[in-house]
């Protein structure tokens, strides 16, 4: 803190930190360690939430969602409450742009977009946009309004325990009730986390922002999909735009092209751990052709490169026997990509449930399985924020004859949000049944602070 | 000069009661100093962490007018994208209201966690964000799971652990919130450890709650700003400016907290002037204490000077003395000071919420200058009273200074300078009253001047008075043995009186002053509050905003029975390019212009002028912003920024920022705001008050809790309101008067003491001891009334520099002199009582003594 009276400011900040920190935590973390453990401790005070004084705003003639709640008892109510999010059971179809936009009915969702670019005079960059989206109660908590439902209302393959009420997170679940409501009010928050690796200057600068879903400051939408945190934003007509700012570093692109999106896991259904509802739904855009501008420092420098689109929705988390996982994403010159993650157990030892999936250069997938990936480190970074992160891999896949050593183009690209995570840019060099080749990617690390 | 010190110590060690009551004299006057210092720094020290801890990390503030910011507008800065910066600025909404839990009142606080945390730690340069955020968790007794509850749960709030604790609130526990006269619930879902106490008048809870509760949807209080330091900065206010609205302004937080705690300044001065006095009248008791000290050591002074000690030796054993007693008295006067500051600190924090803002003082401050200053204060003091004494043994020759009789021609004499001395510093103290218009520490330097005009004109007063009264009783030897013994030993009596004469002259002045004050307000209220029953939708009490009337009340309140006519009103408060300043538009009834007294500008042209726009200020307002009729002032309004001219000044006690009235309908055109906060009604002939006020209640049950009194109740209420903040004063008054008293009492020891063989010989010729003991408590009942002789003109000039000078120059108020009995008869209780009472020792001891010793001891 810059001022002098720490104590009191800090306080200040923490009270204000914390929540946001706690949504944080749930939004990073709810895939990693703490997820179920976290919804487990949900206190009984949230039950408080589902009185009927609570939602008294809806008055239209249908009964409230709340109503059906009434008769049980508190117990029942409260495991009803746990799991009153829609959970990613079963693969389902998955349809474009439809999917691209938000599916509210799950706890938590991310738009997780990762590149490397090149300055028109070679100089080199990486950096990271991702927007998280995190339902702190599920929607019966406040019930919805009467409004035009959004596209994944009708989510059939989503398998939805003593479902009541949709979802909508849209601004159509606020106001309109009654005009005492304020437009404030929402039970959907969204995290965003802006990353610029500059590897001339060797830094590495991130920045954390929040916000609601309210008043249109933060939200997603699929047709014409777009999400956005306040000035922060991927997606957009007529073509997707990127767009984020902090101290230093604003990032404009353009997406010239697209890969079509590839279905990870089992169709789109990616378990991370046998414990009912460890799962998600998971797909990628291993190519996103960008091309735009890095402001440093007021300068702009024209860049372009390719990104790599994450998109994963779900309510569960890890297992509980599970600490964090790498994650790999790469990207190599010859226009095929290889995403794979590696699930770690508390005892250090590779869970069975990590897994994969190959482009080829013609956008054909095939899923990897544990066994098929071998993975050996090759060194260590120590953050200076505490913990130690493996910082060069080895990864091998004898199946495709792919053998590549993956370096980070820069040791500290740890992110300092909470919690912490190291997400960075890498360059790699592989063999592809003796063919070399080149190739950049982005791997992400969860687990390791502590 | 081992024997001078040896001598010193030993006269020291003879008197304990002398040395102690000096002591207490300058522990006194040094703790008053102390405690006003405390009580002072407390609430402001409390009120600023309360600052803080509402404006964070903020740089600036976005404020509108009386219905705040459009939030829309928080959208677009949120989304406000300036080209070419190296780092962007940080928006905050925050939406603020009062409210009451129990007896107590809060400032609600709601903000957006979410955007808060984004202005303190938006970026990596702003390190230790996570940290704090588990220091919260901890100190928010609860799982960090329950956090969530913020957005989810109904009603949740979040304050300190003191104050819960204090409201017997523990977290997950739902009680009762008035929000402008609503009854809500509320949940404490955690509480904050917070060491400071920034938090302690706080309840922070959601921003949708606060809007809900508030009922000001779409509308935010303010938006912070934190605009990062840099080359960019001018920038970016640049671009944040171009965005606002007109009626929106961008201001710094900094100058905007300074404008609330100049608030208090004028009262914090008063207080300060109070504790002064103290000093001062402790400073002449010190000067009494050692020069008798001195003078009764004049003979052994005398012989060792004449064996050979030097002037400059004396001198420093006297200084020494001083400089002991100083320290030893400072240092027990900081303590005193201590206990007296706890107790002090709830009267100023009470009347600090009344008049000002909302405060809690849980933690007492002593600041570290005051500490020194004290210490210095009291070490200075006793060397200053010393110096004169000092120098007077030295300057005699050492044969001389064995004769009472010189020293006694000495200080008539000097009393008769000091009958210049006096008749110059009052002079002066007309001339810097005249000659400085504004300033109010003019006013108080004139005020000193007065009172110490008085304490130099009270050892001549005595003295012919004295010779009067010895001349009138001359058939009475008894009479004429005491009151030319207080005419000769005007050295000795002189100090004494002097010291109680100057707060015997405070105290009337400051009695008259609040004793005419209250008159004034009575009158004002009897005159303003003409309408029968007034009712109003309640704030949080003192200056602070009352909420509005629920719209679909206002019809059903007016067509209640028995009403005559009404007036109504919006009180807001609005921005002015001096400042925020209340505001009250108001739609007066007929009656109602001739409450309000024009102090400026002739009612015909001031309501004509009203009604076409002009707006009526108050004195006080006046005064601050040097406003006069025909004047402007430049308002900020929802349609932007207007001149508005001054039609007129009118009385006003209730608020000492000023207040200025506008006709409702200018209001309307201006603000687009069509709600109402209070009414005033005129009832039909015949028609009780109570019949309406229940009435009135009655249409309002269940909808919105209003506050609805009678005239009469809203005038005792302000007259209680009055008297609970002249409490502090009364506090100081009587530590002043308490000062003088123990001086009174140490310098009469003294006499007594040095004159026993005097009375020992008056005895031995006949005076029973019942007759001295008489003997000695006439003379000092007559030292009492001769200080009340002095202080009454005294007292009345101090009234008038306190009123019209001080108050004046303080609030801008006029205050109407009103004088009664009681402001003098209770100063003469208190001179005489005093007297008495300083007499009854010396007088027992005076008749107890044996003659034979007393006389043997020559």
């Amino acid at each position: 803190m810059a001022r002098a009276g720490v104590s009191i400011r800090s306080l200040a900040l923490g009270a204000l930190v914390a929540v946001g920190a706690v949504v944080a935590v749930d939004a990073v973390v709810a895939i990693g360690a703490f997820g179920v453990a976290h919804a487990a401790a949900v206190p009984d005070a949230a039950l408080d939430a589902l009185r009927p004084d609570a939602p008294r705003q809806n008055e239209s003639a249908t009964p409230p969602a709340w109503a059906t709640l009434r008769s049980p008892p508190m117990a029942a109510q409260f495991r009803r409450f746990l799991t009153e999010f829609a959970i990613a059971a079963a693969p389902r179809e998955f349809e474009f742009p439809r999917d691209h936009g938000p599916h509210p009915d799950f706890r938590q969702e991310w738009w997780y977009l990762t590149g490397n670019l090149t300055a028109t005079d070679g100089e080199r960059f990486g950096f990271e946009l991702t927007i998280f989206r995190v339902a702190l109660a599920p929607a019966v908590a406040m019930p919805p309004a009467v409004a035009t439902p959004p596209a994944t209302a009708t989510d059939a393959a989503s398998q939805r325990v003593g479902a009541t009420a949709t979802g909508a997170v849209s601004p159509a679940e606020r106001g309109a009730a009654t005009p005492a409501a304020s437009p404030w009010r929402t039970r959907q928050v969204y995290v965003g986390h802006f990353a610029v690796t500059d590897v001339a200057k060797h830094t590495f600068r991130f920045a954390q922002k929040y916000e609601r879903d309210a008043l249109g400051l933060a939200g997603a939408v699929a047709d014409p999909f777009r999400v956005w945190l306040d000035d922060w934003q991927i997606g957009g007509s007529p073509h997707w735009t990127v767009h984020a700012q902090q101290k230093d570093y604003e990032l404009q692109l353009d997406v010239q092209s697209l890969a079509a999106p590839i279905l990870n896991g089992d169709r789109g259904l990616s378990v991370k751990a046998s414990d009912p509802g460890a799962a998600s739904y998971y797909y990628s855009i291993p190519r996103v052709s960008v091309r735009g501008q890095l402001i440093r420092d007021r300068v702009p420098i024209d860049v372009s490169g390719v990104a790599w689109l994450d998109r994963e929705w779900g309510s569960g988390s890890l297992g509980a026997n599970e600490s964090g996982w790498d994650w790999f994403a790469l990207q190599l010159d010859d226009g095929s990509a290889l995403m794979f993650y590696a699930l770690r157990d508390k005892d250090g030892a590779r869970d069975l449930h990590s897994a994969g999936t190959w482009v080829d250069r013609d956008g054909q997938t095939r899923s990897l399985s544990s066994k098929e990936v071998e993975i050996t480190v090759g060194d260590h970074w120590d953050s200076p924020r505490g913990g130690r992160y493996p910082s060069r891999w080895h990864v091998r896949v004898p199946a495709l004859a792919l053998e590549a050593d993956v370096r980070p183009v820069l040791a500290n690209q740890e992110l300092g949000t909470s919690p912490r995570y190291w997400e960075g840019a890498v360059d790699v060099t592989a063999s592809r049944s003796g063919v070399s080749v080149t190739g950049r990617g982005y791997v992400e690390l969860v687990g390791y602070a502590h | 000069m081992q024997t001078l010190w040896a001598s010193s110590i030993r006269h020291l060690l003879r008197h304990p009661a002398q040395l102690a009551l000096a002591l207490v004299g300058l522990s006194v006057g040094v703790a008053t100093i102390v405690a006003v210092d405390i009580a002072t720094a407390s609430s402001r020290h409390a009120f600023e962490l309360s600052m803080d801890a509402v404006n964070g990390a903020a740089t600036h503030q976005i404020v509108g007018g009386p219905e705040g910011v459009d939030e829309q507008l928080y959208v677009k800065l949120q989304t406000l994208h300036i080209p070419a910066i190296a780092d962007p600025p940080a928006f905050a909404p925050v939406v603020e209201g009062y409210v009451t839990v129990g007896s107590r009142a809060l400032q609600l606080v709601g903000l957006d966690p979410l955007a808060t945390a984004d202005i303190n730690a938006r970026t990596e340069a702003v390190p230790g964000a996570a940290g704090e955020a588990q220091t919260l968790a901890a100190s928010l007794k609860v799982p960090e799971a329950d956090v969530r509850l913020w957005f989810i749960r109904r009603g949740a709030v979040v304050m300190s652990a003191r104050t819960a604790a204090d409201l017997g609130l523990s977290p997950g526990q739902s009680f009762d919130v008035g929000v402008g006269g609503r009854t809500l619930t509320a949940v404490l879902i955690a509480t904050l450890n917070d060491e400071g106490g920034g938090y302690d008048a706080l309840l922070l809870t959601d921003i949708a709650q606060a809007q809900e509760w508030m009922d000001v949807p779409g509308r935010l209080s303010r938006i912070d700003v934190r605009v990062p330091d840099g080359p960019d900065s001018a920038r970016i206010l640049a671009a944040v400016r171009a965005s606002l609205p007109p009626g929106v302004e961008l201001q710094e937080t900094e100058s905007r907290s300074r404008e609330n705690l100049d608030m208090t300044a004028a009262f914090t001065t008063n207080l300060k002037a109070m504790s002064l006095l103290a000093l001062l009248v402790s400073t002449l008791l010190i000067y009494g204490a050692i020069s008798f000290a001195v003078v009764q050591r004049r003979r052994s002074i005398g012989i060792l000077r004449a064996l050979g000690a030097t002037p400059g030796q004396v001198l420093a054993i006297v200084l020494s003395e001083a400089f002991v007693l100083g320290v030893v008295g400072a240092a027990t006067g900081v303590l005193l000071g201590l206990a007296i500051g706890r107790e002090l600190v709830h009267l100023v924090s009470r009347t600090i919420n009344d008049l000002y803002f909302v405060v809690a003082v849980n933690s007492t401050t002593l600041p570290a200058m005051t500490v020194v200053k004290a210490v210095l204060a009291g070490i200075g003091t006793a060397m200053v009273a010393a110096l004169l004494p000092a120098f007077e043994a030295v300057s005699s020759t050492p044969q001389l200074g064995m004769r009472r009789s010189v020293l006694e021609k000495r200080a008539v004499d000097l009393s008769r300078k000091l009958v210049i001395v006096s008749a110059s510093l009052a002079l002066a103290a007309g001339a810097v009253v005249f000659s400085s218009t504004r300033s109010l520490f003019a006013g108080f330097i004139a005020l000193f001047m007065l009172l110490l005009s008085v304490a130099a004109l009270t050892p001549a007063v005595l003295r012919s008075l004295a010779r009067m009264a010895a001349f009138a009783l001359r058939g009475s030897p008894v009479a004429r043995l005491a009151f030319g013994d207080i005419a000769a030993s005007l050295s000795r009596t002189g100090v004494a009186v002097a010291a109680l004469g100057m707060a015997i002259a405070a105290m009337i002045g400051v009695s008259i002053m609040v004793g005419s004050f209250r008159e004034s307000l009575h009158d004002w209220l009897q005159r303003t509050m003409r309408a029968d029953v007034y009712l109003t939708s309640p704030g949080a009490g003192g200056g602070r905003p009352e909420r509005r009337l629920e719209p679909d009340l206002v019809p059903s309140l007016l067509g209640v029975k028995g009403i005559a006519h009404y007036s109504v009103s919006r009180r807001v408060v609005v921005e002015t390019s001096k400042g925020p300043i209340p505001l009250e538009a108001a739609q007066l009834s007929d009656p109602s212009y001739a409450t309000y007294v024009l102090t400026e500008g002739d009612p015909a042209s001031t309501w004509s002028s009203f009604k076409h726009g002009g707006i009526v200020i108050s004195e006080s307002m006046a005064w601050r912003l040097q406003l006069k009729v025909g004047g402007r002032l430049r308002v900020s309004t929802s349609s932007g920024p207007r001149d508005f001219p001054v039609a007129g000044v009118y009385r006003e006690y209730g608020n000492d920022r000023g207040d200025m009235l506008m006709d409702l309908r200018t209001y309307r055109d201006l603000w687009h705001d069509d709600a109402l906060t209070s009414m005033g009604f005129y009832l039909d002939p015949g028609v009780p008050s109570a019949t309406v006020i229940s009435e009135l209640e009655s249409v309002s049950r269940g909808r919105q809790a209003l506050l609805i009194r009678s005239n009469a109740d809203i005038r005792e209420l302000s007259m209680r309101i009055f008297d609970r903040t002249f409490v502090i004063t009364r506090v100081l008054n009587w530590l002043a008067a308490g000062v003088a008293a123990v001086g009174l009492i140490s310098s009469l020891l003294a006499w007594e003491l040095e004159r026993s063989r005097e009375l020992a010989i008056v005895r031995s010729l006949g005076l029973t001891a019942g007759g001295t003991a008489v003997l000695i408590e006439m003379q000092t009942a007559f030292m009492g009334l001769a200080a009340m002789i002095a202080a009454v003109p005294a007292g009345l000039l101090t009234a008038l520099v306190l009123t019209d000078v001080i108050n004046r120059r303080a609030f801008g108020w006029r205050i109407d002199l009103h004088l009664n009995a009681a402001q003098f008869t209770n100063a003469l209780v208190l001179s005489l009582t005093a007297a008495l009472i300083a007499g009854l020792y010396p007088a027992w001891r005076a008749a107890r003594a044996p003659i034979a010793v007393e006389i043997r001891e020559e």
